[in-house]
């Protein structure tokens, strides 16, 4: 049931009509005519022969081939004057080509190292990600769930609940499922904004890039595991257990919480999607500073291919004209260039070039990734998250299981902060007992919260000030599981399995939370709360409590997977 | 790199704008041989980068770009010259929508 109802869900997010992927595509810029008669602009070229190729240069080079074929047929180049920009583009002396010849070679050069460890950096500055455990975890430190995703691999550790009576501690890991199949497949590790040169598939960009997974585990409760006993192994007095719980794990699985992103439908060509954009660049440090690193990686390779790298001389260059003329198909324009590639890739080197050469291209690649991630964070940023649907899977200990739907939105006032709205509700799972004196639904929540960066923009440490509110209405007390073994209070009698509890009351449940998050360089963040609730789930009366947690952002370990070199 | 392959060439010191016809420009370095690295001033919807003075000889500017979806691909021309001369020759330097690296070779005669 909750299954069907959630991929309805999904199916209805990705038409929704004021969603991205609804959007058409933006229209096309008046194309202009230059001196030379040629036409600038988005022209009408043929990629098909060389964009699906085997060989990793011709699909690294492919805008290339595929400009110079187009021109060669059309007649707009005709000689290496008219046709220099194009046949520069197939030169791996010309700087232009550091990146694509990069792109060629990082994956025979085993350093497709899909994510950097620079990722770690740049969430810090995002004041809309979730950090931690969901706001229905017996240990987060956050009361209300947060619009952002994660990145690669995040973990945190939170201790202190806010809404439960259980002070528990614990674990979370959060992943992206694109940054996953990316990181498994080798796919195009920094494809993220769909360009020429870099197409996500519709797969990757409207399923696996949105969504995000996490995986909370208590840390204090042990796991265990109902078994059937075989006789009474000691006493006098004969006592029937027939079950008995035994313990299975140190930490327990709490809940598994997948959530997906919808984001703002934004025309990239209008005029106030360009001022958006003009200023979520201007205010994107993570932006400016991935962006130094990538000229600094990219240099390194560039001046390593100027001085090693063959010029395509006046002779090759008449060569690759000859086989565009001859064949307008592409391929033998894709042949020759491929030779020529394969001559530099084949020439002698030292082994300490090479090394050299491969350590410097697994550095761009990193640099890149880490680039390619602020860009898409700023893209997003200037379009907005629409809102995030958020399905949960909650088995608390010794509590019936739960499935928990949400629905978060949040809007940024840029400098003045920035305002999450929670709507949630939550229903029991699995078969209820007969006989229950409660329904399906166990409650319903609504939440805000306003954060604001205190101190520190664009420093490597932040803090940020987190103001929350959070109202839960419950038609039913909270329902408790009876442990099979249990005995009743002052007997050795031993209470029937299955049988559940009230505990706690029915009506409203009220939390106002105060936080501070310190957020340093290198991923980790420190939450730091103080909050108040009329009672909790499970008991009645006020409580006063202190939340504290710790996050780090694994992003760096895509290199373990990936083979690359590390960070 | 020489004057014949070179993008943009212009007397030596000129001061002037080259632009681009697409993308954003997040960061543009000035690189000359044995010579500190120079950040670049960007401005013009981040499309337009200014050359204080143009070295004599080779130098290179190197770009790191961001581009939306749909984008065409960027060509590269003269802004505006304000001291000296400057020069793009025909047929313009194509920067692909989609790199993040580019970079404009310059000479100053």
């Amino acid at each position: 049931m909750t299954k069907i109802t959630a991929g309805m869900i999904l199916v209805a997010l990705l038409n929704f009509p004021g969603s991205a992927f609804s959007q058409t595509p933006p229209t096309e810029k008046p194309s202009r005519t230059t001196a030379t008669g040629r036409t600038q602009g988005d022209e009408q070229v043929d990629r098909s022969f060389c964009e699906n190729d085997k060989r990793s240069e011709i699909r690294a080079f492919c805008e290339n081939l595929a400009q110079l074929q187009s021109h060669v047929n059309n007649d707009t180049v005709s000689n290496l004057e008219n046709g220099k920009t194009d046949l520069d583009g197939l030169d791996l002396h010309d700087p232009n080509n550091t990146e694509y010849y990069v792109i060629a070679i990082r994956g025979k050069l085993a350093t497709n190292t899909a994510i950097s460890s620079l990722l770690q950096d740049f969430g810090q500055s995002r004041p809309d990600q979730q950090l931690g455990a969901s706001s229905n975890a017996s240990g987060t430190t956050s009361l209300v769930s947060k619009a952002g995703s994660a990145e690669l691999l995040d973990f945190a550790l939170n201790t202190g609940a806010v809404t439960q009576s259980v002070n528990g501690t614990t674990a979370t890991l959060n992943t992206n499922l694109d940054h996953v199949f990316r990181l498994i497949t080798g796919n195009h590790p920094d494809c993220i904004v769909a360009t020429k040169i870099c197409k996500p598939g519709w797969f990757q960009t409207h399923v696996l890039n949105p969504t995000n997974i996490s995986a909370t585990i208590d840390l204090a409760q042990q796991s265990s595991k109902t078994t059937a006993t075989s006789g009474q192994a000691s006493g006098t007095t004969p006592t029937q257990v027939n079950n008995a719980s035994i313990p299975t794990g140190s930490g327990r699985l709490s809940g598994i919480t997948t959530r997906y992103q919808v984001m703002n439908k934004f025309d990239p060509r209008s005029d106030a999607f360009q001022e958006k954009w003009k200023t979520a660049v201007a205010d994107s440090s993570g932006l400016k500073g991935a962006a130094a690193s990538l000229l600094s990686g990219f240099d390194e390779v560039r001046q390593m291919l100027e001085t090693s790298a063959p010029p395509l001389d006046a002779k090759a260059r008449n060569g690759m004209l000859d086989k565009a003329r001859l064949d307008k198909t592409g391929k033998a324009l894709a042949d020759a260039f491929a030779a020529y590639f394969e001559n530099f890739e084949n020439a002698p080197q030292s082994a300490t070039d090479f090394q050299k050469l491969a350590a410097a291209v697994s550095q761009a690649t990193q640099y890149q990734t880490a680039f390619r991630q602020a860009w898409s964070d700023t893209l997003a940023a200037a379009a907005g998250t629409l809102f995030t649907f958020e399905y949960s899977f909650e088995q608390p200990l010794n509590q019936p299981k739960s499935h928990d739907m949400k629905l978060i939105y949040a809007y940024n006032f840029e400098s003045m902060g920035m305002l999450t709205f929670n709507g949630a509700f939550s229903l029991y799972g699995g078969a209820i007992p007969a006989g229950a004196k409660y329904g399906r639904i166990h409650d319903g929540q609504i939440s805000g919260e306003y954060d604001r960066t205190l101190s520190g923009k664009n420093k490597s440490i932040q803090t940020q000030l987190s103001l929350a509110g959070y109202w839960q209405y419950q038609p039913d007390p909270s329902v408790l599981n009876i442990p099979a073994g249990t005995v009743a209070p002052g007997t050795t009698i031993p209470l029937p399995n299955g049988t559940q509890e009230f505990v706690g009351t029915a009506g409203s449940l009220w939390v106002a939370q105060a936080k501070i998050t310190i957020k340093a360089s290198g991923g980790i963040n420190i939450p730091l709360g103080v909050s108040w609730s009329n009672k909790t789930d499970l008991l009645q009366g006020n409580k006063i409590g202190a939340q504290v947690g710790i996050s780090y952002n694994f992003s760096s370990l895509a290199g373990l997977f990936s083979g690359g070199g590390g960070n | 790199m020489s004057l014949e392959t070179s993008n943009i060439y212009g007397t030596i010191g000129a001061n002037f704008t080259f632009t681009l016809s697409a993308g954003t420009i997040i960061l543009a370095q000035l690189h000359v041989t044995n010579q500190p690295v120079i950040t670049l001033a960007v401005g013009g919807n981040n499309r337009e980068v200014t050359i204080p003075s143009l070295p004599s000889g080779d130098s290179l500017v190197e770009l790191a770009l961001t581009w939306l979806p749909g984008e065409p691909n960027a060509f590269v021309d003269i802004g505006t010259v304000t001291t000296g001369t400057a020069t793009a020759p025909d047929p313009k330097a194509r920067i692909n929508d989609g790199s993040t690296f580019g970079a404009v070779k310059l000479f100053g005669k």
